[in-house]
């Protein structure tokens, strides 16, 4: 084939066709994957721009870091001090499996002239039990408040089976926090006794000085049905929850 | 280095640096290798032929040179076919026309020449020319043929109108059928076949002083026939070389060196060759006028002298002469002398060559004085370098070179931008995160601090309220039953029976009592309050009512409750303060 037989229509014809292949090669393989990893850093560029503009500095707090830590250290003494008072505290309250209180106190109606009438494990139920039910004891199904008698049993050193399930206390009161608030419930205990009012404020009395703590959390006085005889006072009935 | 020899470098630029001149009288074919060396030529193989069939003659030509160790490519041929002339064409040299513009123009000028000069090799200058024939026989044979004499015993009309030249001479017995057979073979390489002629041209700048028509300007044109040419050009191809240019046997030693100093002011060249005499009148260094005499073998001295009494002007300072191998002895001295001034031969580099086929060699490897010479290319007229296909192929790829350069570029460009604009965005990202780092350290750290206290704080709280539990409100309690008890048994009146304590977790304590007067309950609740003051309760919901007791008595119920006493407001305070 002679070249100088193309004619110019042939040249230009060969230039447009070497011009697609060449430029579409180029195109495809080099300039368009060029410019899409251009355009991606352009656009990494103008979002780390973005970012760097809506950058805030926040402020430095104001709080002195040496203070805080000085109230730490003050609030680590305060810790110390409070918890070495609670464990002497604590350790005025008789333990849960204890029988010696009990014994104390029924020491302590024969001595100031009582008669204990009934003495059985009294059961609060826990806050926690008060949220899922509404009503403990009316919504308990039997096999239910059997588990909460064998639960509160369980607690009370095995005498569940006598215990008498109270009525949840209401926050705030006394019996609420004694078994709410202390790492473990306090056992309660019902005392039905029968004698005059002043054996009676009497063994309220001596029920402070015991060794450990026992608290009168609920009272209730009636008169006896029995009329003393002429000069004697009126014998009272009266049922206590002792939290021991 | 110049443009013109940076150009040379390429491939396509068709540098030529060495060529097979090849030059013919019509009845021989010489060659001889004529290379560039410097500004000079030099001659280094040569060859001759007397081959019956010009086609033979160059294949052995060609074999020759090659025996001897040529090895190029390209050869050009001077043959008295071509004729070559100075017309005025209406084309400054400065303003080109298209080649096939140029080529109408040049053809219309010089097709009547060319007819005329192609009559010159008739069968009888052939035959006597090939020594077949003398002058005297051949004008007897014209004489007989034409009836002027001899036919005094046949029929004028036998002789004068139905016999050829050639058949003449055969039946006067000159010449056998094979010379006359070898006498057209010679004249079909010299005439050549049909109408068609191929132009060469050449600009000669107008000389100062020399006057010219109004937008006339003088060329120098060169044509041959078509098919000569075509014939002359198949030949060399069968010998595998490239016939370039064809040029005419006299004329092409105008490109002599001598002729080229332009301060020698006007110069004259007679060139005489075979039958052909040419005078050119050189003027500051072109062509300025040309007159051709055709001539006999034996007449070349007076075909000289014709045609320098043509041309020459008085002031010729020069005369220079230029003739084929062997004949330019006794014509020098001849002219020398009929002339009464000096003529000098032109100077040769070799025996082997005329100081034609040097000057056609000078014109084709484009030397001094090139322009004074003119020939007719083989391959039509040349194109400028930037419309040849190679030149375009070239520029073209250039071209696409520039475009993905430039994409490249400005890819590069863009990318340093961008990859600028990213180390300076980068930098000032991270300085705004180490501040916003360092400052939320401390942050954090604070909030470290302040969680660890708070978490301390809400451990002593919880630790205050067990603690209070324990050691506050257990035993408040505890004092206040024993109180309670005590602050009834002392504001109980001896006409008052409490029949009833019931304490519940909502609604405190309840007191059920039976006196025997309502004062006396009266004055029992006004007692008691006054007793539970110190504590903050209140007795509320009080009720008096008539009942029978237990021994048949007719007495008052009394009905209470202690409630907590609202807490006082500012205003009570106030009350009490004043």
């Amino acid at each position: 084939m002679n070249l100088r037989n193309i004619s110019t229509r042939e040249q230009i014809l060969i230039f447009v066709v070497a011009l697609v292949f060449i430029g579409g090669g180029y195109g495809l393989l080099r300039y368009r994957p060029a410019l899409a990893e251009l355009a991606k850093l352009q656009a990494t560029n103008v979002e780390t721009a973005e970012r760097t503009k809506k950058a805030v500095i926040p402020d430095e707090p104001n709080d002195n870091p040496e203070e805080l830590e000085a109230d730490i250290a003050y609030a680590d003494k305060t810790l110390e001090t409070m918890n070495a008072r609670f464990t002497q505290l604590e350790q005025r309250l008789a333990p849960e499996e204890s029988q010696e209180l009990r014994l104390s106190i029924s020491n302590l109606a024969n001595n100031v002239g009582v008669r204990i009438r009934e003495n059985i494990p009294y059961v609060i139920p826990s806050a926690a039990g008060v949220k899922s039910q509404a009503s403990p004891k009316a919504n308990l199904t039997r096999r239910a408040q059997k588990a909460a008698r064998k639960a509160a049993g369980g607690r009370l050193g095995g005498v569940g089976a006598d215990a008498v399930m109270g009525t949840a206390p209401l926050p705030g009161e006394l019996s609420y926090r004694l078994v709410n608030d202390l790492d473990s419930p306090r056992p309660f205990q019902r005392v039905s006794l029968e004698g005059n009012f002043y054996q009676l404020q009497r063994f309220i009395d001596e029920l402070g000085k015991l060794p450990s703590m026992v608290t009168v959390t609920q009272i209730q006085v009636e008169l006896s049905a029995q009329t003393p005889p002429a000069g004697y006072p009126q014998p009272l009935l009266v049922t206590m929850i002792l939290a021991l | 280095m110049s443009l013109k020899s940076i150009a040379q470098l390429l491939p396509f630029s068709r540098r030529i640096s060495s060529v097979l001149v090849c030059e013919t009288d019509g009845f021989t074919l010489r060659g001889a290798i004529v290379s560039r060396s410097g500004d000079g030529l030099v001659v280094s193989y040569s060859s001759r032929s007397e081959a019956l069939e010009f086609k033979d003659a160059v294949a052995e030509i060609v074999t020759n040179v090659k025996a001897q160790g040529w090895q190029g490519k390209t050869a050009i041929l001077l043959t008295p076919g071509a004729l070559s002339t100075l017309v005025d064409l209406p084309v400054a040299p400065n303003s080109k026309r298209p080649p096939e513009q140029m080529l109408e123009l040049v053809r219309w000028e010089l097709e009547p020449l060319l007819m005329q000069h192609t009559t010159l090799w008739s069968v009888g200058r052939i035959l006597v020319g090939l020594g077949y024939l003398t002058e005297a026989q051949a004008t007897e044979v014209l004489d007989r043929q034409q009836g002027r004499k001899g036919v005094e015993d046949a029929s004028a009309l036998d002789v004068y109108s139905f016999k050829r030249y050639g058949e003449m001479a055969i039946e006067m017995g000159y010449i056998t059928h094979r010379q006359m057979e070898e006498c057209l073979t010679r004249q079909a390489w010299l005439q050549g076949s049909g109408d068609e002629i191929a132009c060469g041209w050449s600009a000669q700048p107008v000389a100062k002083g020399q006057t010219t028509d109004e937008g006339q300007y003088p060329w120098l044109v060169c044509g041959i026939n078509q098919g000569m040419m075509q014939q002359w050009s198949a030949a060399f191809a069968e010998s595998h070389v490239i016939l370039q240019r064809v040029y005419p046997l006299v004329g092409c030693a105008a490109t002599s060196f001598e002729l080229s100093a332009s301060e020698a002011g006007d110069q004259l060249l007679i060139e005489a060759h075979a039958g052909l005499v040419a005078a050119i009148r050189v003027v500051s260094g072109s062509v300025s006028a040309i007159n051709l005499q055709q001539s006999t073998l034996k007449n070349t001295l007076d075909a000289c002298l014709e045609a320098f009494h043509v041309l020459t002007p008085p002031d010729v300072k020069a005369i220079w002469l230029g003739s084929a191998i062997g004949e330019s002895d006794g014509l020098e001295i001849s002219l020398t002398s009929m002339l009464g001034r000096p003529v000098n031969q032109l100077s040769s580099i070799s025996s082997q060559v005329t100081p034609g086929m040097l000057g056609a060699a000078r014109h084709l490897l484009e030397m001094e004085g090139a322009a004074r010479c003119c020939g007719v290319s083989v391959l039509g007229p040349s194109v400028p370098i930037w419309q040849s296909v190679e030149a375009r192929a070239i520029a073209a790829a250039l071209l696409l070179l520039l475009g993905v350069g430039a994409a490249e570029t400005i890819l590069q460009l863009r990318q340093n931008l961008a990859e600028q604009a990213h180390e300076e965005i980068t930098a000032q990202a991270a300085v705004m995160d180490e501040a916003v780092g360092r400052v939320q350290v401390q942050i954090d750290a604070i909030n470290k601090l302040k969680e660890s206290l708070k978490a301390k704080n809400d451990e002593i709280d919880l630790l205050k309220t067990r603690t209070d539990l324990l050691a506050v409100d257990a035993p408040k309690r505890s004092a206040f039953l024993q109180a309670l008890l005590i602050e009834l048994s002392s504001v109980t009146p001896d006409d008052m029976v409490l029949e009833r304590i019931e304490e519940t977790p909502r609604d405190g304590f309840r007191f059920t009592a039976w006196s025997l007067s309502e004062k006396s309950a009266q004055q029992f609740v006004k007692s008691f309050q006054s007793a539970m003051d110190p504590y903050g309760l209140k007795v509320v919901e009080v009720s008096v009512g008539s009942q029978v007791g237990r021994l048949g008595l007719t007495g008052y119920i009394l009905r209470l409750r202690l409630d907590k006493q609202p807490a006082p407001t500012a205003t009570d305070v106030a009350v009490g303060k004043t």
